[in-house]
């Protein structure tokens, strides 16, 4: 059952139900009215019954009454028959009026008239009430009103439905639209969004489901950088090295002179770069593949920054030599951190080889750390600093996604895989720290990143 | 008189490479880091061929042909686009925005002299 269906058909009910019970009563309490009207209406021709009859008594004369009371029964349906007893000094008549039913199921009221001058001289008046005269109009009125009800009922029916029509429609077009938008996702067709805002709960679902498929698309656009990124990154050290080795088997066929070896030295050494590169480039995505899984281990003990950046600053020397850039430490007076040694190794490594891309010939890099306190806990804070070109704020928050580069990341020697920062961030962020970009366009750029004091 | 070529490669290996490959067949080969100096070269160089990079940061080889189609002095110069997409449809892509060859890394040296003296010879006849 749609929930068209459904709503109209419920509502349907529900406004029958509550106007029959209305029109009951409606009724009920018109019926009251009547019977008390009707009630009235008799107590008043009692009253003038009773006082003819004393009239009559006072008169000492019983036809007065009799001609009186003929009257009321010609002008009152409602007074069917009437018995009179009529005493006088201690002597009794009775007269009757008018036909009492043989079966007799109506009320009879009786009426007590005395003289007031002779008490020993009364009337007693027996009125047979036709009960369907009296509430005659009663029936009448129930009928009129019956009609009326009817007619509201039908109304009311009719514009619930039609309006039950038109909330099941408003309330069903997003749904529609959401089910048409989820067979697009589900075909393949991402990006879509739906244009529905309202405050209601179908308005927080489309919400959510825009904010999905906004989703959807991201990881697929992402899919398709990282694919593309890898195969750059493969092809591109893998088709130099070939080239290279068709440059070295060519010249070596020739026969080579002394410039064609110290060419093909060149060239092997070049070769050897692509190697460690490609090698580098698969160390890393294995790594980006472990913390993508969560399943990057870090074995956190105490650990001195100071031992770790020393072996990483002679693992640079002859690089900074080659570039001209200066390379120093001041993390000695530092308490020792609750650190992965190899990883904390790799933070600073990457972190370095980073700012070395950037910073020209004559710049600094500087490590340097200082203690804080924050959060009942003590913290080091290590940043490495160079004198590059800095980075756009733009592209402060994009340095440490995967696959990313600033967009000054340009020039010779300026390009990476993008999986450098991601992976410090990971780590950092599995020693419970934070990294941080602390920089401007031209002015040098400060990375930053938080440890805890063991 | 030796013919010009200019590569326009943000990696050094494939700039070396090419003007191996090239000058030992007797061609003047300059080259440039990015599309932006690939412009500034173009103009001084004026090679008769120009090899350029696809992915680029910067000035990307897309780019590059686009600001060398746009000029009138530069517009007839052949240029062959360095790739590692192999993907037909961005190759169609690619000849929209006026290539006139592509060479997909890795090339051997055959292939890619052969492809250069092809696209020479079509530019003078």
């Amino acid at each position: 059952m749609t929930i068209r269906t459904k709503l109209s058909l419920s509502v349907g009910l529900l406004l029958l139900v509550s106007t029959g019970l209305l029109g009951a009563g409606v009724l009920a309490v018109s019926d009251s009215f009547a019977r008390k009207d009707a009630q009235a209406r008799l107590a008043v021709i009692e009253s003038s019954l009773r006082q003819s009859a004393e009239e009559a008594l006072l008169q000492k004369d019983s036809l007065q009454l009799v001609s009186a009371l003929k009257s009321f029964l010609a002008q009152y349906p409602v007074l069917a028959y009437a018995r009179v007893l009529w005493e006088a000094r201690g002597r009794s008549r009775a007269i009757a009026l008018g036909r009492a039913p043989e079966r007799d199921a109506g009320e009879v009221r009786v009426l007590e008239a005395v003289d007031p001058a002779d008490p020993s001289r009364r009337a007693r008046l027996e009125l047979g009430i036709n009960r369907s005269a009296l509430y005659q109009d009663l029936g009448r009125q129930r009928r009129r009103l019956g009609k009326i009800l009817l007619g509201v009922s039908l109304l009311t029916l009719l514009l619930g439905v039609a309006f039950s029509l038109w909330l099941a429609r408003s309330l069903t077009a997003p749904l529609h639209s959401l089910v048409a938008l989820a067979m697009e996702i589900g075909a393949g067709k991402l990006g879509g969004r739906l244009a529905w805002n309202s405050r209601d709960e179908i308005g927080a679902l489309v919400r959510v489901f825009n904010q999905m498929s906004g989703r959807l698309e991201e990881l697929a656009e992402a899919k398709k950088t990282f694919v593309s990124s890898v195969t750059h990154e493969l092809r591109s050290p893998l088709g130099a090295i070939e080239s290279f080795l068709h440059l070295i088997a060519g010249k070596l066929k020739e026969g080579a002179g002394e410039g064609e070896i110290a060419q093909c030295r060149e060239y092997l050494g070049r070769i050897q770069a692509n190697v460690s590169r490609l090698g580098g480039f698969i160390g890393d995505l294995l790594d980006v593949a472990k913390m993508e899984k969560g399943v990057l281990e870090c074995v956190l003990l105490p650990t001195h920054l100071e031992e770790v950046a020393l072996e990483v600053c002679r693992f640079f020397e002859a690089k900074c030599k080659l570039h001209g850039v200066s390379l120093t430490q001041s993390l000695g007076g530092l308490p020792p951190v609750l650190g992965d040694r190899g990883r904390l190794r790799q933070v600073l490594i990457n972190l370095i080889s980073n700012s070395l891309k950037f910073t020209p010939r004559g710049g600094r890099i500087q490590l340097a750390g200082e203690q804080y306190r924050e959060g009942g806990r003590r913290w080091v804070e290590v940043a490495v600093s160079d004198t590059g070109r800095g980075i756009d704020p733009e592209d402060r928050d994009r340095l440490f996604k995967v696959f990313s580069q600033g967009s000054n990341a340009q020039g010779e020697g300026a390009k990476g895989t993008g999986l450098g920062l991601y992976i410090v961030k990971s780590i950092v962020e599995q020693h419970g720290g934070r990294v941080e970009a602390r920089s401007a366009p031209g002015q040098g750029t400060r990375l930053v990143f938080t440890l805890r004091v063991a | 008189m030796p013919k010009k070529v200019l590569v326009v490669d943000d990696e050094e290996d494939y700039r070396l490479i090419v003007r191996d490959i090239l000058g030992s067949a007797g061609m003047e080969v300059r080259s440039a880091r990015d599309g932006q100096e690939g412009l500034s070269a173009l103009r001084e160089f004026e090679p008769d061929l120009v090899l350029v990079d696809w992915m680029m940061p910067g000035l990307d080889g897309e780019g590059f042909c686009q600001a060398l189609r746009a000029e009138e002095k530069l517009r007839r110069i052949p240029v062959l686009m360095l790739t590692v997409k192999q993907a037909a449809d961005e190759e169609l892509e690619a000849l929209h925005f006026g290539v006139d060859d592509f060479i997909v890394k890795p090339f051997s040296p055959e292939v890619l002299l052969a492809r250069v003296r092809a696209a020479l010879r079509r530019a003078a006849g």
